[in-house]
């Protein structure tokens, strides 16, 4: 090591070295050139020197109790309890639910709860009874199109196909009395054909066919028998 | 007075009694007076009393108070060089002419003559090296910067701290 090379490096050198901040190998190979350099030697023990001034600065003990008698007079602060400040993560949480509240809101209701399905040509094979004109499946909620209008009207047009909301077990009321609703469902490219039908308030049966195959399911949800021929 | 702080993690009057003595006289040496390290270290406990609960714990309780410290004497060091903070500094002392015997008893001493002339940013880091004895990672969190900077800094202020012993001939 060479100090004139490095003469405008040494100080701080020296000040790493004091402070022990210094990786190990440049430490000694910095005491070898220190022991032969009596110039660097001599900034060393000046540096030294002012260190030892600030260790030396004398303690003097303050005054704790007058300065805790001083906040306990300030009544107000005293008697007030460290206040609740939340940290950032519990801000960033209020924020996402909140977000996440807008965002629940803005769901349609009954989206994830019911199937979007092509309902082709809904036939009503008896006319309505005093229990209600409407079919409680489809309860006219259509996504698009003019389905708002044909799940309006009691008889809507064969050639009305629109998208209907179905789903899986009709409101009780909504069945007519001792009526029977037929459905023609195409849904990945299968159609099935659905009939329900009811007395009053209570729904009586419901079929599913499959072209010729029925897979109807009887209220309780079982499966009787799958794939049966009729 | 547990009942009272029972439910905080910190007990406020143990980190007051665990931490007053060295941050008034962190506070002292900043600011070069006595009864200013007073005012100062009571601020700084109003402002640990207040952000207590708000403490995250990402460095130790001490290093906290320690940093509300220095930021707050190196504010009021700095406001003081102001003239209108002078102009009241000298009508004060006129008014308040008793309790200046310990301003002169410590003010004697060569670390203290140097410390006075410096700027305060270096006054602070030559306390938190020399007097309190932390290492650059500890400073570094203190005064909210890197290593390599208080690394540098601590080599300007010796070099300040060397001039100004030399220009005013204080032997060390």
């Amino acid at each position: 090591m060479n100090c004139k090379d490095m003469k405008d490096r040494i100080p701080l050198m020296i000040s790493y070295y004091i402070d022990r901040e210094m990786p190990e190998h440049e430490s000694e190979e910095f005491e070898k050139h220190l022991s032969e350099c009596p110039s660097c030697w001599k900034m060393l023990e000046e540096t030294r020197r002012i260190g030892g001034a600030l260790v030396r600065t004398p303690r003097i003990s303050g005054n704790p109790g007058e300065t805790l008698d001083k906040m306990r007079q300030r009544k107000k602060w005293w008697n007030s309890p460290i206040p609740f400040r939340p940290r950032k993560w519990v801000y960033a949480g209020m924020f996402a639910a909140l977000i996440a509240l807008l965002f629940v809101n803005l769901i349609p209701p009954g989206y994830f709860d019911s199937k979007q399905v092509a309902v082709n040509q809904p036939s009503y094979t008896t006319s309505p009874g005093p229990g209600g004109k409407q079919s409680g499946i489809g309860p006219g909620l259509p996504f698009s199109g003019s389905g708002g209008n044909a799940a309006s009207t009691p008889t809507p047009s064969p050639s009305d196909a629109e998208i209907r909301t179905a789903q899986a077990s009709p409101e009780p009321g909504g069945i007519p009395d001792e009526d029977s609703v037929t459905y023609n469902i195409k849904l990945n490219e299968s159609e099935y054909e659905v009939n329900i039908s009811g007395q009053e308030t209570q729904l009586v049966s419901l079929e599913i066919k499959e072209g010729d195959k029925e897979i109807w399911m009887d209220l309780e949800g079982t499966q009787p028998e799958k794939n049966s021929e009729k | 007075m547990a009942a009272r702080y029972a439910y905080r993690k910190y007990d406020f009057i143990k980190v007051f009694n665990d931490n007053y003595d060295m941050v008034f006289n962190v506070c002292l040496r900043i600011c070069c007076n006595y009864h200013t390290a007073q005012d100062i270290s009571q601020d700084v406990f109003l402002k640990v009393h207040k952000n207590l609960s708000g403490f995250n714990e990402e460095s130790g309780i001490s290093t906290w108070i320690y940093r509300i410290a220095v930021n707050t004497c190196i504010d009021h060091v700095r406001r003081e060089k102001k003239w209108y903070t002078q102009i009241r500094n000298l009508f004060l002392e006129r008014n308040e002419p008793s309790g200046r015997f310990e301003n002169e008893v410590f003010l004697k001493d060569a670390g203290m003559k140097i410390l006075k002339e410096m700027e305060p940013n270096y006054r602070a880091i030559l306390t938190l090296k020399h007097y309190a004895g932390f290492d650059y990672r500890e400073i570094a969190q203190i005064m909210n910067t890197t290593e390599a900077t208080i690394g540098v800094q601590l080599h300007r202020a010796r070099k300040q701290a060397k001039d100004i012993a030399v220009r005013g001939g204080i032997e060390l």
